[in-house]
């Protein structure tokens, strides 16, 4: 055992090789040092009689209280011909209203808080703050009120305002940006319609110029609810005194109506193997193979997540450091709660040719399907040590372990799933990634899409064609 | 509960018995277990609507800073040390005080990413493996004052850590085909940035803030010319010069016992001496370079120009330097701030503005920069100079920085993770300040008032010394800039 030990490594040390002597299943290749089990958390859970879900995960080390309301609604959840609602309403969530005029971002500065913002994704709205935990009961009138005054302040002005900021946005964060919209193209293969997932967050300029003041309320007061909401604390405070303190705020909330059910998991209709061609001014070429893959935490998910970093790490050997056909080589999973997304983006030398980087990237994968191969295993073993420790690593900031309970919550349904998860991902062994590789990644169910440079092209890349 | 009978529910819409499949994967997931409510939050209230009355702002808290412990060891290194017992997490920050300003453009960075590619004892395949099995993150950067080796790694591994990096520090080998793979990422990397609109602004701003031959005139990383000059002899003299003791610090903090980590250090790098270091040439004077005042760089039809107002102010050293900062909070923090209301909040005309100050030697920069739709490009712009003429001229009743929140901002950002404490703690151990004095810069408390600002923006942002730089459609944006009348136009 290597020195270095703090107050609480010694338990953790202990934990690490009682799990290890336990596990029935071990890779050959065994890593010479110690990597985390789990997460010392214990988050305590409840829900209001309005339906408010509520997480407490008590911290002391720093006087800080990261406040997280997650809104189970995303762009998902949005009504035909209205994609980009839900982003634009997160938007007007932050507008003026009756007790708080000067706006939510202005009480938030005053107050102190730091890292407010909010984030729209496919699945999830997250409304967050961290403020000295003096300061927590502001913060948690500030969210309660957030969910209470249902936009009644918010003006057509201000609607008309936020859709030329989100307007705005798309084009600093997407638009200017190089393979901007790389990314929306492919979903939209990946998930051809009607899938939740076919159309982007940002959603679509045009749609949104439809958006009434109205539907915008109707949208709030359909989704941002407290029966569809959890309110996640991590930090500074005395739980029993925070219980008391949110229900005096969130309690008398309107339970208003019931969210509409939705189903849990929706897989992709893709069939066969698509191929699109993007151009843009983009300064080298890019191949990026995808495939839809079963969402978080469902069987075969953790096989794949453990699996991305090794096969990166093993593609980048074979193609960047041996052959010396790419740049880079990298794959990872995006994770979703209706469906994920494995993918592998290589970036071929300028006397590559995409179609040859494909070439040699499909051979060695056919080649790790093969049962004798041996590369994988000290891959493996460091692409899985890659995983734990990244996880451990996200952790340790109050706002980010706030997120990672509302996500653990809402696809796990345990806020605290960190130690199976963990533990999930130290059972995998290269069999089991291989068999996810054979059953979810089949080269003749996927979408490949090659990224040309072309100086007329805009910088975020234009479809040239697709088959 | 509900998750089962949906699941339930899509499988029959599918048409399958067993669940939703992906391949032969059938996937389903666990139901919610039972809920439990603590007492306090089903208990009864008198009220039966949201509280109308907002609760009061409480005093602030008394702050206290985690114990930093400093130690120089017989050979000149110097050793930082924080405990922090969150989770079992150890961050180490190398910093080696000698950077960019000291060696031939491209040079430092070259040489920060060729400590990762090999040492006397492990080949670079082995150093990126041995990082990687103890799940540690080892990166390295290089920044006009210094040279940086950053690792995170999981507590127990810290000394497997600290062995590997007190290797790249003593015998460093900079092999030729690993250095060829360095410059040839370089060069990707500034391709990548070059196409940013954001990033050409900045360098834009640089090259005409300061004048040809200062050491800032250049970027960090070096111009696509100078990294493809750098050779293995160049990186080799660099290291010579700035890879020794007297010029190196260890920060460490996380969840390590300072007594252990110092002692792993006397053991690591106690024994390594090296070239006395060499004393650093003094920078040339630092005013504003001479020639154009709004300089375009033309990006095809692009539907948004980045924007970047850029002035030089005092020396990070400077007494001005804290009312400098409540300058740049007090003009635009995103969506805050005098400018950030104006352009975001009343005129809807950008995603955000930010203001910013880049402490430098000599002078600093003070930085405003944002994206503006095109078409509204040079009405913003004329907006946002005005504004800045009012903070100039006009007191600054409101939206003046509120020096207790500066202050918090401040305490919280230096400490609530290790990586926090780390970089909370370079600037004073780059400077090497007696430890002391370390505490007091940091704890120190804001007392900025609302006329230091007016007198630092009054004194610095003229518009004699502004440069501006937009990056943008050309062709569509001139006409209108010209018409502003701020002074020689110039289109790169």
């Amino acid at each position: 055992m290597v020195g270095g030990l703090g107050r609480h490594t010694a338990s953790w040390v202990v934990a690490l090789f009682v799990a290890g002597g336990c596990t029935p299943r071990v890779s050959p290749y065994v890593l010479d040092f110690p990597l985390p089990t789990g997460l010392p958390f214990s988050t305590q859970r409840y829900r209001l009689d309005n339906g408010l879900e509520v997480l407490l995960e008590a911290d002391r080390t720093a006087p800080i209280v990261a406040v997280n309301l997650t809104c189970h609604v995303g762009s998902k959840d949005e009504p035909r011909g209205r994609a980009g609602m839900a982003h634009l309403v997160e938007h007007l969530a932050f507008a003026p209203s009756r007790r708080v005029p000067e706006g939510v971002l202005s009480a938030l500065a005053d107050i102190g808080a730091r890292e407010f913002n909010a984030y729209t994704s496919r699945d999830r709205t997250w409304f967050f703050e961290s403020v000295p935990s003096d300061r927590l009961e502001l913060a948690v009138w500030i969210e309660g009120n957030r969910l209470a005054s249902g936009l009644d302040g918010v003006r057509q002005a201000d609607l008309d305002g936020e859709r030329k900021i989100v307007a705005s946005e798309e084009h600093e964060r997407f638009e200017q940006e190089p393979y901007g919209l790389v990314s929306s193209y492919e979903w939209a293969e990946l998930f051809p319609e009607p899938h939740p997932y076919h159309h982007s967050t940002i959603g679509d300029a045009a749609q949104l110029e439809g958006v009434t003041l109205d539907e915008a309320r109707g949208f709030f007061r359909t989704w941002y609810t407290p029966g569809n909401c959890t309110l996640a604390l991590v930090g500074d405070f005395d739980p029993p005194r925070a219980t008391e303190m949110v229900a005096r705020v969130f309690r008398p909330i309107a339970p208003g109506v019931r969210a509409p059910e939705r189903p849990d998991v929706v897989p992709s209709t893709l069939q066969g193997e698509r191929r699109l061609t993007v151009e843009a001014n983009v300064p080298h070429a890019r191949v990026v193979v995808a495939w839809p893959i079963v969402p978080r935490f469902a069987p075969g998910n953790t096989e794949l997540e453990v699996g991305a970093p090794a096969l990166g790490g093993y593609l980048s050997h074979e193609l960047v450091d041996q052959e010396k056909l790419a740049s880079s080589v990298s794959a990872w999973v995006d994770q979703g709660h209706l469906a994920s997304v494995f993918e592998v983006s290589a970036d071929p030398l300028p006397n590559v040719t995409p179609d040859a980087l494909l070439t040699a990237l499909d051979a060695r994968l056919d080649h790790i399907r093969a049962l004798h191969s041996r590369y994988d295993r000290v891959q493996f073993a460091i692409g899985r040590a890659r995983l734990l420790t990244t996880r451990l690593y996200s952790a340790e900031r109050f706002s980010t372990r706030a997120e990672l309970l509302q996500s653990y919550n809402d696809d796990a349904g345990l806020p605290d799933y960190a130690n199976r998860e963990f533990a999930a991902r130290r059972a995998v062994v290269v069999e089991d990634v291989r068999k996810a590789y054979f059953d979810l990644l089949p080269l003749d169910r996927r979408v490949v899409v090659f990224i040309l440079p072309r100086a007329d092209a805009p910088r975020a890349g234009r479809v040239a064609g697709s088959r | 509960m509900k998750r089962v009978a949906l699941a339930v529910s899509l499988v029959v819409g599918l048409g399958c018995e067993e669940g939703a499949r992906f391949g032969s994967w059938n996937v389903a997931r666990a139901p919610h277990p039972p809920w439990t409510t603590p007492a306090a939050a089903s208990a009864s209230t008198s009220e039966d609507a949201f509280p109308a009355t907002r609760p009061g702002l409480t005093p602030s808290l008394p702050f206290d800073l985690p114990a930093v412990r400093a130690t120089t060891l017989a050979n000149g290194v110097r050793v930082v040390t924080v405990e922090r017992h969150t989770l079992p997490i150890a961050v180490v920050r190398v910093v080696v005080a000698r950077g960019a300003t000291g060696a031939p453009p491209g040079v430092a960075a070259l040489t920060a990413a060729g400590l990762l590619e090999g040492t006397k004892w492990s080949t670079a395949l082995a150093v990126h493996q041995r990082f990687a099995e103890m799940g540690a993150t080892a990166t390295t950067a290089a920044s006009y004052d210094a040279v940086t080796i950053d690792v995170k790694v999981p507590a127990p591994n810290l000394r497997a850590a600290l062995d590997l990096v007190a290797d790249m520090l003593r015998g460093p080998t900079f092999p030729d085909d690993r250095i060829e793979l360095v410059k040839s990422r370089s060069l990707a990397d500034l391709a990548h940035r070059t196409s940013r609109p954001q990033r050409v602004a900045a360098s834009q701003q640089d090259s005409l803030l300061y004048p040809p031959g200062h050491p800032y005139h250049e970027p960090v990383e070096g111009s696509e010319g100078a990294i493809r000059q750098v050779g293995r002899a160049d990186i080799e003299r660099f290291w010579q010069a700035a890879g020794v003791p007297l010029l190196t610090s260890f920060i460490v903090a996380g969840d390590i016992d300072d007594g252990r980590t110092l002692g792993m250090l006397r053991r690591l790098v106690e024994d390594w001496s090296g070239f006395a270091p060499v004393t650093l040439p003094a920078l040339p004077p630092a005013v504003t370079a001479a020639g154009p005042r709004l300089v375009l760089v033309d990006q095809g039809d692009a539907p948004q120009c980045a924007v970047s107002l850029g002035w030089l102010v005092a020396d990070r050293e400077s007494e001005d330097i804290p009312a400098l900062r409540a300058l740049a909070a007090t003009l635009a923090q995103g969506t805050l701030g005098r400018l950030g209301k104006l352009l975001r909040v009343d005129r809807s005309e950008t995603y955000g503005v930010h203001a910013a100050l880049v402490p430098r030697a000599g002078a600093s920069e003070f930085l405003v920069t944002t994206s503006i739709e095109r078409d509204s490009t040079a009405d913003a712009l004329r907006e946002a100079l005005a504004e800045i003429e009012r903070v100039r001229a006009q007191p600054l009743e409101s939206g003046a920085p509120n020096a207790n929140a500066l202050f918090r901002d401040v305490v919280w950002q230096s400490f609530e993770t290790s990586d926090d404490l780390v970089a909370a703690l370079t600037g004073p151990v780059l400077r090497r300040d007696p430890i002391d004095r370390l505490r007091a810069r940091l704890l120190a408390p804001a007392t900025v008032g609302p006329e230091e600002v007016q007198r630092v923006a009054s004194k610095y942002l003229t518009s004699e010394s502004r440069r501006i730089v937009v990056v943008g459609d050309v062709s569509r944006i001139r006409p209108a800039l010209q018409a502003l009348g701020l002074g020689e136009i110039s289109v790169r």
